[in-house]
């Protein structure tokens, strides 16, 4: 399906009034005022997506686009990949690198935390999170709220989150053999992990399987 | 009734113009705004993840830090003698820290990433030129220190210096001139358009533009626009206004009506130093907004022009 895209060349500032929220809805770098009038919230150029046939609104997107933005920024519900800095008995902390299904780097430094009930989503008072993650580890979560003014809480309580990349003390990229497992290559050892199945793979058994 | 002016402009006249954005490789928005020889350079990080103790983690929040010239490298400028002195300074970039981050917090849409912090750093490059100086007498001798556009001459004096001293406040051996007390006078007005433009720059999400002016009370009565540091010092009252840009639309003149009235964004900070009547803020306020508009049409040219880099330029 392909929408068509109206940019105009003319560049608009914030603060200026795009349309009406009666014909468009607003979008990114637009905002809605209380007096019905969609302002520009960026610097950049006016463009209107035409809706998407199965939308129930049927008005098209206003956006300001071709500006410079920031670097991404998470938020509840974005999914994102992080690299675990430290591991403890209650929770584990890692750095978010990436955000999005299609991962933007970010440029600033976030914080997030995977508390023992976000980790897996059975069992969770039976969970040990040195079994689950070590430092180092590259895991993708899910971002569940804000947290507090240091991190964002995170979660890998479904099948396709949980540790996606991980070295081996050998120093080879690890691969899964089960949702809790996973081996390295040159030396065959086995480690305990909260794996990540690959969307669309065959899903991962729970038990154990010998690589051959 | 006129006034006569240092630099021959009319009250009404401003300073030349000059805008410069993406100025610094490192910052992720930042910009160099000039109103004749004030300068401010402003760079804006983030957002970054978090918000500080006090702040509403639902929102995002603002932090300004405002960087006071230094000097020359290898001029080693006087320091102010009295420690209380220092105090008075850094108490009054506290305010001035205050008043910004205000200013930003209203104008930014700061439910856009919530509980991210956003900082803006500001520079001062360049005051405009004015005079300050600390006297320090000894004996029969008074050593005179002024800075004047970043030159640092010394000068040695006989002790017959009663004209000077009428303005002086004298403690024990150490003088200094009383005008100090007001350092950061119109930089405030620079540093805000300076801050709109990178925070622009940066991809902060804004509400609207702000566009600030500083107008000044003759004692002659006279508004005066955009005074010097000097004009300042010799003025009863002046006040720095900062006004949303001017509307401009896509839809027809008449829907911009609101039960029939031009539909307007109002003011959004005024700091008034001085007494000053009502008659003459509302004349203020006035002047304030038909020269804002100038201003926000320049400030839209200059975010509209294809190169960041090149500083246009307006007198």
């Amino acid at each position: 399906m392909v929408m068509e895209v109206e940019e105009e060349e003319v560049i608009v500032t914030p603060g200026e009034i795009l349309g009406k929220t009666t014909t468009f809805v607003p979008g990114r770098g637009a905002y809605a005022a209380p007096n019905k009038t969609i302002h520009a919230s960026l610097c950049g150029r006016r463009s209107i997506i035409s809706a998407s046939p199965n939308s129930p609104d049927q008005k098209p997107t206003i956006e300001v686009t071709g500006h410079k933005a920031h670097g991404p920024i998470p938020e509840p519900g974005s999914i994102v990949l992080a690299r675990v800095t430290k591991v403890m008995p209650k929770m584990a902390s890692a750095d978010i690198m990436c955000v999005g299904i299609r991962p933007k780097s970010v440029k600033e430094k976030f914080t997030g935390i995977i508390r023992q009930q976000d980790v897996r989503a059975t069992e969770i008072d039976k969970v040990d999170m040195h079994l689950s993650f070590r430092p180092g580890d590259i895991v993708k979560a899910l971002v569940l709220s804000l947290g507090d003014a240091r991190a964002y809480y995170l979660s890998t309580a479904k099948n396709e989150l949980g540790v996606v990349s991980a070295e081996s003390l050998a120093g080879a990229t690890m691969v899964p053999i089960s949702l809790t497992e996973l081996q390295c290559p040159l030396t065959g050892q086995i480690e305990q992990r909260k794996v990540a199945t690959k969307a669309g793979e065959k899903q991962l058994t729970t038990g154990n399987q010998s690589s051959t | 009734m006129d006034v006569d002016r240092a630099d021959n402009r009319t009250p009404n006249q401003l300073r030349p113009l000059a805008c410069s954005r993406n100025v610094l490789n490192r910052a992720h928005g930042s910009a160099k705004w000039s109103q004749g020889d004030t300068i401010v350079l402003a760079a804006v990080y983030g957002p970054k993840a978090g918000t500080k103790k006090n702040e509403n983690p639902e929102k995002a929040s603002i932090e300004v830090i405002w960087k006071q010239k230094t000097g020359q490298i290898g001029i080693r400028h006087p320091q102010p003698p009295l420690s209380y002195n220092r105090y008075a300074m850094w108490k009054e970039e506290k305010e001035y820290e205050m008043i910004l981050k205000r200013t930003l917090q209203s104008i930014c849409l700061l439910t856009v990433n919530p509980n991210t912090t956003t900082s803006v750093i500001l520079q001062v490059v360049n005051d405009d030129g004015a005079v300050s100086f600390w006297l320090y007498s000894h004996i029969d001798i008074v050593i005179l220190y002024f800075v004047e556009l970043n030159h640092l001459y010394t000068m040695q004096l006989n002790s017959k210096v009663e004209i000077l001293l009428e303005h002086v406040k004298i403690f024990s051996d150490v003088c200094f001139c009383s005008f100090l007390d007001n350092n950061l006078t119109q930089l405030l007005p620079c540093a805000i358009n300076a801050a709109c433009v990178a925070l622009v720059d940066a991809g902060i999400p804004l509400k609207h533009l702000a566009v600030a002016i500083c107008c000044g009370l003759a004692e002659s009565g006279t508004v005066v626009l955009d005074p010097t540091k000097l004009e300042e010092q010799n003025m009863p009252a002046f006040t720095y206004l900062v006004f949303p840009n001017s509307v401009l639309s896509v839809l027809p003149e008449g829907t911009l009506h609101v039960d029939g009235k031009p539909m307007e964004y109002g003011i959004i900070t005024s700091v008034t130093h001085g007494v000053m009547p009502v008659d003459s803020y509302f004349d203020c306020l006035e002047r304030g907004r038909s020269a804002c508009a100038k201003l926000s049409d320049f400030l839209r040219r200059n975010l509209q022009s294809k190169d960041p880099n090149n500083p246009s330029k307006t007198t």
